[in-house]
């Protein structure tokens, strides 16, 4: 087993025992799979913008404050330590989960993860993915000239709400007929699948 | 048509009908987002559930449903809002719950219908096991405190949150209602015009 997926298996065991582990070697779980991460790739550390991460912080850090049963003083105001405690813990599992994740998609390339999809039976993802880019500009382009002759027949916003399930039946059609005609094109051509 | 045709058209339709999928989340779920829509999720999974039912029609062979999924999520994967693990398992469930449904009870307006709803209602038991899954056990406990102490600063009695909670899974069913009425008749057109 290679260095990285031996990390990302035990790293996500990790996180997912300190979900029923109490606080402290809750905390201890995270703090190791985090670091797992880190210690490979340094740059899965850096999870999430301060923006980010700005709103659970106070919202973990209220909430010892808010707790109906405080047992403990900060400047005179009343706040529950294990709340706080808890708070701590549900913040530290946040961070290391969106470490793990950022590891993950930093360390596994589109190539492995075709491969790894091929040995778990699904032996056309190469060639889907393939398809996939070719389709996407296509259908773009199919969606935008949808809409354009939609809201060239339908000015305001009430009418072009009120079409809506036309303008999502012609969308299905189009697309329906894009595949179509690929399909045929595939075949003509003796693709094999 | 033969084998290999047949092939063809289950990689090429469940193709098209994810990318389809994927370019709705990439765009309408990020302006959705962008807007804090409530029950975004909600409406995001009634248009793939609707894309997925139709998909099926076209392609009535068991793992298409899923497949298509693969592929919206895949796109989503890659789409600019960043890597978002949530969206992505959402999709990616939705096509499970509805593929095990059209493999069990076929794909006619009934089972549309039922595994329209399922799907859309998804959100529900998903935001429990992900929030679990993100911040761990006590996170539940925190949400109980915090909503029992707002509730007793507005003044209001009993277990608001209860009533709240019971809303939004209400309203994830009603969503749910009327997208399988709009995916039973859109495969029925199909059907129709096939």
């Amino acid at each position: 087993m290679r260095l990285k997926d031996a990390v990302s298996f035990s790293a996500l065991a990790l996180l997912l025992a300190a979900g029923f582990l109490p606080w402290r070697p809750g905390l201890a779980a995270c703090a190791a799979a985090a670091g797992m991460a880190g210690a490979l790739r340094p740059r899965s550390l850096r999870a999430g913008s301060p923006r980010f991460w700005t709103f659970p912080a106070l919202f973990f850090l209220a909430l010892p404050f808010l707790s109906p049963a405080p047992d403990s003083y900060f400047l005179g105001a009343p706040y529950s330590a294990a709340r706080l405690r808890d708070g701590l813990a549900l913040l530290a599992h946040a961070y290391a989960f969106t470490v793990l994740t950022i590891f993950v998609s930093l360390s596994y390339s589109v190539e492995e993860i075709t491969a790894f999809a091929a040995r778990l039976g699904f032996r056309n993802t190469g060639l889907k993915i393939a398809l996939a880019m070719i389709v996407l500009r296509s259908l773009k382009a199919m969606l935008s000239e949808t809409w354009y002759y939609y809201s060239l027949d339908r000015p305001g916003r009430r009418a072009r709400l009120a079409g809506l399930p036309v303008l999502f039946f012609a969308a299905m059609r189009n697309a329906a007929a894009a595949a179509e005609d690929l399909s045929v094109l595939f075949y003509l051509r003796g693709v094999r699948i | 048509m033969n084998d290999q045709a047949s092939r063809i058209r289950f990689a090429v339709y469940t193709t098209v009908f994810g990318v389809l999928w994927g370019l709705a989340e990439m765009f309408l779920g990020t302006w959705l987002k962008a807007l804090n829509m409530p029950l975004k999720g909600a409406v995001m999974a009634a248009i793939g559930a609707v894309l997925l039912s139709a998909g099926r029609v076209y392609v009535p062979r068991r793992w298409s449903t899923l497949s298509t999924g693969l592929v919206a999520a895949a796109l989503k994967m890659v789409s600019f809002s960043a890597f978002k693990l949530g969206p992505v398992s959402g999709i990616m469930i939705e096509a499970l719950v509805m593929e095990a449904v059209f493999s069990v009870f076929g794909n006619g307006s009934a089972a549309v219908f039922w595994a329209t709803l399922l799907a859309c209602f998804e959100g529900v038991p998903h935001f429990f096991v992900s929030n679990w899954l993100i911040y761990g056990g006590g996170i539940f406990g925190a949400y109980i405190d915090a909503a029992a102490r707002i509730q007793k600063m507005l003044g209001f009695s009993g277990d608001m949150w209860l009533k709240v909670v019971a809303v939004w899974a209400g309203a994830h069913l009603l969503i749910g209602a009327l997208a399988g009425a709009g995916a039973a008749a859109v495969a029925g057109r199909i059907r129709r015009e096939a």
